[in-house]
């Protein structure tokens, strides 16, 4: 595999130098370079450089991605401890630079953490860290809420 | 590999990256990615997302992400048991994953009628839906076991009004026009117990019409008490006593006409094979218990297998399908925490225990049992589905 260097640059001004083989992770740039294999500098206009800068050690750790179990477990292990790191913010935006970017298995990752994390919130949580604009008016509110009862029942269903 | 060279510093990442403001995620985030989210929750979880705003009320309740959602889910089978707990008048469904029943245990507790909890007959599950008659035997009740909705649907109606009829509702499914049918037959006899009429009828969920609609059946056939139907590749099989000779009939949901298969002898058990139709009998009492596979309906054509029964085996067991492994699986009868799987290659039985049931008066098991996220809220209306 070549060890050509690219440098990615965020919307920011921040610059990384990474392999090629690195950078070809995120399939917008496979796609670049495949059109045209000179270029050595990529600009990346929808993400910052402090989401970028995460997504690339993503891509760094899963650069060679052995099928043998033992390493199969051990990248599983440092995916859960690298999620760890973040709050729900921090794992929208890494979604939304993993889907502009087209990182398969980090987009994977990060949208299983965020189901894992919402899964407890009440609908008014989740409408908060989302940033969702609840355009029900009251009453139409609690006509969903009547109407569904039994999807907002709780009481007897014990958390597995 | 050569160490990330970084011409600006970036943060040490080792430690709990926290972003303050507020980010407008919902404009920015386009429809694929509230998808992927949506795609990793459990079904239960996505019904309460009806209420956090309209637009992802309408992604939730849209066709084509069911559709999605159902097609992730029916690469992981699992087990749904409907346990009833008649000393504190509970009804819980609780699923397990079938390819490791001690794994991803769910439960939720359900009403299918207001009134009471009470204990239900349920048909085997269609992709995650079930039916049943509600406690007055008058009304079919459509549920979904995952999300624990029950929509009643409207009263079957008879020609003769002045008889209760026995009500036989079958649930099915056509994958061609993407359908879910409820085939109805009513089977009314007078107070000397002689039949005086026999109807089908069809309620189509999310149909335009929200009622049901009368079919014509020519073949004369009876239904012994509880009887069940399985629905496999559109069609819907029962046992039926056919001009007095037990047989197989099918019903096809597409086209809504019936059809009858002649049975390789007496059988008490209908179950699924794979996608295959299967007859058998109890488990109990003999040496070697036949199970006999449909291969072809319109050549009336069926293979056979047997299982060798352990001598040990002191109780009645029932078929009910079979495993991603190829094992046959038996439920005892009544239903206890245990499940049989047999080998059929090495004729080696095994059992798997259950754990987490609790306490109950009544247990059911059923197979292949999907997570459906399907909202049927306004399902007699038509509006939904």
């Amino acid at each position: 595999m070549s060890s050509n260097k690219i440098v990615l640059t965020s919307s920011d001004g921040e610059s990384f130098e990474v392999e090629e083989v690195v950078a070809r992770k995120l399939q917008i740039v496979g796609h670049m370079l495949e059109d045209d294999c000179v270029i050595n500098e990529i600009p990346l206009q929808n993400v910052t450089g402090d989401i970028l800068s995460m997504v690339i050690e993503y891509c760094k750790t899963h650069v060679d991605e052995e099928e043998s179990e033992e390493a199969q477990t051990k990248l599983k292990t440092w995916d859960e401890e690298f999620m760890k790191k973040f709050d729900i913010k921090t794992l929208l935006q890494i979604i939304l630079a993993a889907n502009y970017l087209n990182v398969k298995g980090l987009l994977d990752l990060v949208s299983q953490t965020i189901a894992d994390t919402i899964k407890d919130y009440t609908p008014e949580q989740i409408r908060e860290v989302f940033g969702v604009e609840n355009d029900y008016t009251e009453e139409e509110e609690a006509e969903v809420r009547k109407e569904n009862a039994w999807a907002f029942d709780e009481a007897d269903t014990p958390k597995p | 590999m050569e160490q990330l060279k970084v011409k600006k510093t970036i943060g040490n990442t080792s430690k709990r990256v926290t972003r303050s403001q507020t980010y407008p995620f919902e404009g920015i985030m386009p429809l694929n990615l509230k998808e992927e989210i949506l795609m990793k929750l459990k079904a239960k979880t996505i019904s309460k997302l009806i209420l956090l705003s309209k637009s992802w009320s309408s992604i939730v309740l849209n066709k084509d992400f069911t559709n999605m959602y159902l097609t992730q889910s029916l690469a992981r089978p699992r087990l749904l048991f409907s346990i009833y707990n008649l000393d504190i008048d509970v009804h819980f469904f609780h699923s397990c994953s079938q390819e490791d029943p001690s794994s991803d245990h769910q439960r939720v507790r359900c009403y299918p009628d207001s009134n009471s909890a009470s204990w239900y007959d349920y048909s085997p599950p269609v992709r995650g839906l079930i039916c049943c008659l509600e406690n007055l035997y008058t009304k079919v009740v459509i549920g979904n076991p995952t999300t624990c909705q029950f929509v009643t649907l409207p009263r079957v109606r008879t020609k003769k009004k002045d008889i209760f009829p026995d009500i036989f509702p079958f649930l099915g499914y056509d994958p061609v026009k993407d359908e879910y049918k409820v085939l109805c037959m009513t089977i009314a006899a007078n107070h000397k117990g002689n039949v005086v009429s026999k109807e089908h009828q069809v309620f189509t969920l999310g149909g335009k019409k929200k009622k049901w609609r009368m079919i014509d059946c020519e073949i004369n056939h009876y239904l012994p008490p509880r009887t069940k139907g399985i629905c496999s590749n559109g069609v819907v099989y029962y046992l039926a006593m056919v001009n007095h000779v037990q047989s197989l009939m099918c019903f096809d949901v597409g086209s809504e006409k019936f059809s009858v298969v002649k049975l390789p002898g007496k059988v008490g058990i209908l179950a699924k094979y794979g996608e295959k139709i299967a007859v058998t009998n109890l488990l109990f009492d003999c040496i070697r218990l036949d199970v006999w596979i449909l291969e072809d309906a319109s050549k009336q054509e069926w293979s056979n297998i047997y299982v060798l029964v352990p001598s040990c085996v002191n109780r009645s067991f029932s078929f009910r399908g079979i495993l991603g492994t190829g094992e046959l699986l038996f439920a005892p009868e009544p239903t206890s925490f245990y499940l049989l799987c047999y080998d059929l290659k090495e004729h080696k039985a095994r059992k798997i225990w259950i754990k987490g049931l609790g306490d109950y008066t009544n247990i059911e098991v059923f197979l292949d049992h999907v997570e459906n996220p399907m909202v049927l809220s306004k399902i007699s209306f038509g509006f939904l589905i």
